[in-house]
């Protein structure tokens, strides 16, 4: 979550009125462009929650200092160094950010872990008596969409099955 | 069929013990960690001394694969949830960095460590 500056919040507003009649994609590049930004800094302060509970979390350049110069020119296959000034950002085993207010986010009870039941949903909502095509994907769609999760994210589970 | 939990971090404040936080095992940048991994280690795994900066593949006739492990799993960045989808998607990155290897290798003679860094990037 950032506050963005007062010309940012006005470029945020511009823009809400301005797609109201246009759309950013119809509008002229050089300006679409600046409907982009909008839509990043809106973003960026509704959408995106810290999950740690200060910013130096993310680690700074006196907590995590670069030993070795060469990670300035080249990727470290932990995340490390991607952002200088908070290098610990996105790293393996870093906590997931997410896009809704934490507040919003209580772990459920098991109860309500199982309700619906996963079988409900399985049987009734899931089940095909007959054949559906998909229209608009293939199955090419499904791998590669895994594909790009499996580089992004794979949360840490209480038991350990490697397949 | 057996779902595991996903397990809570350990709790850095208040907050943390109603709505708890997830540890990413992955790194979250866009980075082909699933290709790479997401440790120097395991890069280097994958490499395995190649050349030229090349990820290690396993040749057949004219053809090459994804290395496999002693339970016959990918050797590759992350390889759970496996079917035959991914094994396309790994195998046609893989082979495609090490086609850029070849190609910066031909191009730029002189630069040997410099080739690894640029596949990858690019």
């Amino acid at each position: 979550m950032s506050e963005p500056s007062s010309k940012g919040r006005v470029l945020i507003k511009v823009f809400k009125g301005v797609n109201k009649v246009v759309k950013w994609d119809k509008l002229p590049s050089f300006i679409g462009v600046f409907n982009l930004l909008a839509f990043r800094l809106e973003l960026e302060k509704d959408n995106l929650h810290d999950v740690y509970p200060d910013v130096g979390s993310q680690g700074t350049t006196a907590s995590c200092p670069m030993k070795d110069p060469r990670y300035l020119v080249t990727r470290n296959s932990d995340g490390l160094f991607n952002k200088l000034d908070e290098p610990l950002m996105g790293c393996t085993g870093m906590r997931f950010g997410r896009n809704v207010s934490r507040e919003h986010t209580k772990k459920p009870t098991e109860e309500e872990l199982l309700t619906p039941n996963p079988r409900v949903v399985s049987e009734q909502l899931l089940k095909r008596t007959e054949f559906k095509p998909a229209t608009i994907v293939n199955l090419l769609a499904a791998a590669w969409i895994q594909f790009q999760l499996h580089d992004w994210v794979m949360h840490e589970n209480v038991s350990w099955f490697p397949n | 069929m057996k779902i595991p939990r996903t397990k809570p971090t350990a709790p850095l404040s208040k907050l943390d013990e109603s709505c708890p936080a997830y540890k990413n095992i992955n790194t979250a940048w866009w980075d082909a960690s699933q290709l790479y991994g997401s440790d120097e280690a395991t890069t280097m795994t994958l490499r395995m001394g190649a050349v030229l900066g090349k990820l290690k593949m396993r040749e057949d006739g004219h053809t090459e694969y994804l290395p496999r492990d002693e339970n016959n799993l990918p050797l590759t960045g992350f390889n759970q949830n496996w079917w035959l989808g991914l094994e396309l998607m790994h195998t046609l990155f893989a082979l495609e960095h090490n086609a850029i290897c070849d190609m910066l290798h031909e191009k730029h003679p002189d630069f040997s460590r410099w080739v690894i860094r640029c596949a990858r990037e690019t």
